[in-house]
């Protein structure tokens, strides 16, 4: 094994070598189809504010994270059978006798996880330093969307293993739905596509997660990117960088993105991949974390295991769920624990971006939205009894108080002056 | 930090060191597993493992149950439950089953109350008895009673009590590996990878340092592009 | 666009630069490999399948003379024939008309390299997969039911390729070389192992 990695690194090598003598094929190719200049434009010229610190590598981290979720979902599908009878167990054969099986099945369950930790440090960055902001309000949307279609993609792929866990949070996610008025149960049955989750069920959610959601991720990812480059980068310090620019039209605030940003970013990169590889080979289920005790045992439409609780990247919004008592209530708020930032762009009245030239007050709304949600996804994953109860109510009362304040708050808030450039360091 | 409750365990449960390099341990407790455990649980994912062909372990070998036998209990089959449940678990399981005249086994378990399996290890362990009835009343759902508190062995079986934790410790090693054989290769592979990815963030960083001069430490020269 | 040299950056500093980016470059490139391997390896039969790929034993007791057995061996059809005589003596009669009489082309074990191109003589086992485009031929072992001067042999219907009772492939056919022989030894009198060439 070992002497096969080295000459396939040294085969590679090579090619890269001699890459740079083929450069006229590329300039002949690039002519008709843009594709390296455009590239090049994005990964390469791309003006990117000189002061962009180490949050700004969770959004490149994010889509590392999505890489490696894509190319292990496409060799996990090589074996795992999507039936009622032979989901669980085709698990276990990829975990047993395929030949790094285990190696797969383990990074993709981790990597869904560690997906979400990014994303979750990503959406804390644009909302310190207020990437939401004017002109990227649509931006800052794509971003709820894709956090959205995220947790459907990992919600269907939860299902997948079939075992205690994922059908019965199968189960309590399509009950959600019969609090709709009136159509409620005929849209749950039409959503299981049987009278009670079952085998049918799992095959959609499999060709959802596998096909549907995925590709509207990727494709979301795409725009988003695409939003981003074309009204630039925030940064820290919220400094509109395309005010001052030079001759050239260049932004006198940025460095191109290569090789400054892209050199910054490698080695945190890799700082993730050892975080993600300490797991998958000495901690894979990460004390329960990552895969659920209760999984492992096969769906068992009889028996409910003991504490539902949902992924801990779901739990918050479970959390808001349970401490409302009411069903249809519940169900709308829990929803709207995510609708409702789609509109803080015009919720947030501060003309100042970075929390770093905001006053107090804003500063206290943004600590208590997240420190609340943090409180939230813990509580999500305790039973929802005597004191867990009363303060996931609190919590989700503060959670959702940001969105009444935030407009007065920023209104009335003393903000300090933002510079006119980058202030040097 | 993060306690999860498996089962509704009316004791708190021992700890169980596992070493998965001990690949005599794990044998020998699949020994143990062929004389207690297999002529009522099977192991079906395991069949093909090279621990499974060492044991002589055979798909051949493995009890089927119907749907409806044992009363509608049929005996789960174990590839994993050292991870549906733990190891702790499985540890403290087995070895609290105590006298009680109640239920149709002549055992009750304190760790799974009411269990249907039969005491496997009657002639090994012998029997324990309640000896603090009230207990149930009090410490109801709660995990923190200690098990030797409220059952004592009355009557030793064919090992003493040190040679029987040693018996059961074995299974719960075998069951652990077991439920997960990838550990081997993880362990094994882990090493260079953590290792190679050390090197790579120093010779990255080292080489971002050096990019780094050109934009922020040297304001003479202009910005390049 | 090229990064523009400062004036304080020494040639001590070029020096280390290039080596640090050469290296960051080889062991990225070392990392896309050690991806690979267990991506790679992932593709190669489960271990399940290889136990399913494990050689098979057949009874030929019971067969008669002339009579065709097939198994299944690694999921491909292998072909059992009790030759008669008569069979056996047609070998040597088409030998002008064949491409490669002596089995020259390594199609068989070296124990299977002789004119019946097997073991025993009076048994033939052939793996049934035409080496044309890998359809199953069948068996025609009476005379003339192909041709005129059909001596009895193999027929491939998809491209009409013709071999004789040896699975040998006549000359101008479709099908490049003779039928594969696959590595087989009597444990017994009666019991063929196919899959393993025996000690």
């Amino acid at each position: 094994m070992f002497i096969s990695l080295l000459i396939t690194g040294f085969a590679i090598f090579v090619v890269l070598n001699v890459l740079p003598y083929f450069k006229g094929v590329g300039a002949w190719i690039d002519r008709r189809l843009p594709i390296f200049s455009f590239l090049l434009d994005h990964l390469s010229y791309y003006p990117a504010p000189k002061n962009l610190n180490i949050w700004y590598a969770f959004g490149a981290l994010a889509m590392v994270a999505c890489a490696i979720q894509f190319i292990s979902g496409i060799w996990l599908v090589m074996y795992y059978t999507p039936t009622a009878e032979q989901a669980f167990s085709s698990v276990q054969l990829i975990m047993r006798e395929v030949p790094y099986g285990w190696l797969v099945r383990y990074v993709h369950s981790t990597g869904v996880s560690l997906w979400f930790v990014v994303v979750y440090f990503h959406i804390f960055r644009g909302l310190m330093y207020g990437s939401y902001k004017t002109p990227r309000e649509l931006l800052w949307m794509s971003g709820v969307v894709l956090l959205f279609l995220l947790m459907a993609e990992a919600y269907t792929g939860y299902v997948l293993p079939w075992g205690q866990m994922s059908f019965w949070a199968s189960k309590v996610i399509i009950s959600l739905f019969s609090s709709i008025p009136v159509v409620g149960n005929d849209i749950v049955v039409w959503l299981q596509g049987d009278y009670e989750v079952s085998g049918v069920t799992l095959h959609r959610f499999f060709a959802f997660h596998v096909v549907g959601f995925s590709f509207l991720i990727l494709a979301m990812i795409f725009l988003h990117i695409i939003m981003l480059h074309s009204v630039g980068s925030n940064n820290p310090d919220g400094v509109d960088i395309m005010k001052h620019k030079d001759r050239n039209g260049w932004p006198l605030d940025a460095v191109p993105y290569y090789p400054y940003f892209v050199m910054k970013y490698i080695p945190i990169i890799l700082l993730y991949l050892f975080v993600f590889f300490v797991i998958v080979f000495y901690a894979p289920t990460f004390f329960g974390l990552f895969l659920e005790a209760e999984n492992f045992e096969r769906a068992n439409p009889l028996v409910t295991p003991l504490h539902i609780k949902p992924s801990w990247y779901l739990s918050p919004y479970y959390a808001i769920l349970r401490s409302i008592p009411d069903k249809s209530l519940g169900a709308l708020m829990m929803l709207m624990s995510i609708v409702l930032w789609l509109f803080l762009p015009w919720l947030d009245l501060s003309p100042v971006r970075s929390m770093r030239y905001r006053g107090w007050m804003s500063r206290t709304a943004l600590i208590t939205v997240v420190g609340s949600f943090v409180l939230l996804g813990y509580l999500g994953l305790q039973p929802a009894v005597g004191w867990y109860l009363v303060m996931s109510r609190v919590a989700t009362l503060l959670y959702f108080s940001f969105f009444l304040l935030i407009p007065i708050l920023s209104y009335y808030d003393q903000d300090y002056v933002v510079p006119d450039r980058i202030p040097e360091r | 930090m993060f306690a999860f409750a498996v089962g509704d365990s009316l004791v708190a449960l021992d700890a169980v060191k596992i070493d998965t390099t001990d690949q005599a341990r794990i044998l020998r407790g699949g020994q143990h597993f062929q004389q207690t455990c297999l002529s009522c649980h099977s192991l079906v994912d395991f069949v093909n493992d090279p621990v499974a062909k060492e044991l002589g372990l055979s798909k051949e070998q493995m009890p089927v149950w119907p749907e409806d036998s044992w009363n509608g209990h049929p005996p789960p089959d174990l590839s994993l439950i050292a991870l549906s449940m733990s190891p702790d678990w499985l540890f403290t399981y087995l070895r609290t089953y105590y006298v009680d005249k109640a239920r149709p086994t002549g055992y009750n378990n304190l760790v799974y109350p009411n269990t249907n399996m039969p005491n496997p290890f009657v002639d090994m362990q012998g029997h324990q008895v309640l000896i603090n009835p009230n207990y149930f009343d009090k410490n109801h759902a709660h995990g923190e009673q200690f098990w030797y508190r409220v059952i004592k062995l009355k009557e030793t079986g064919r090992l003493s009590p040190a040679e029987f934790d040693d018996y059961v410790d074995d299974i719960v090693q075998f069951l652990t590996y077991v439920s997960d054989p990838s550990v081997h290769a993880r362990r094994q592979i882990g090493p260079w990878v953590l290792g190679y990815l050390t090197l790579f963030i120093m010779v990255t960083y080292a080489y971002f340092r050096l990019v780094g001069k050109d934009y922020f430490q040297s304001p003479k020269s202009p910005p390049p592009h | 666009m090229s990064v523009k040299t400062p004036e304080n950056m020494g040639p001590v500093d070029e020096l280390k630069r290039s080596l640090l980016k050469k290296t960051s470059v080889f062991l990225g490139a070392l990392g896309l490999a050690g991806i690979g391997v267990p991506l790679l390896s992932y593709l190669s039969p489960n271990r399940s399948t290889r136990e399913a790929g494990k050689p098979i034993s057949v009874d030929v007791s019971g067969m008669k003379i002339g009579e065709q057995k097939t198994v299944l061996w690694r999921s491909k059809p292998v072909w059992i024939i009790r030759r008669s005589e008569a069979m056996l003596a047609s070998l040597g009669l088409v030998d002008g008309k064949l491409k490669d009489p002596d089995s020259d082309v390594a199609q068989q074990p070296v124990y299977a390299r002789n004119e019946a191109r097997s073991i025993r003589p009076d048994f033939l086992v052939l793996l049934g997969i035409c080496t044309h485009l890998g359809c199953s031929p069948t068996y025609r072992p009476d005379p003339k039911s192909v041709d005129d001067t059909w001596a009895g042999g193999f027929y491939c219907s998809c491209h009409g390729s013709k071999f004789d009772l040896a699975g040998r492939v006549f000359k101008n056919m479709p099908a490049p070389s003779n039928l594969e022989v696959p590595p087989y030894h009597f444990s017994d009198e009666n019991t063929l192992v196919i899959g393993d060439g025996g000690a």
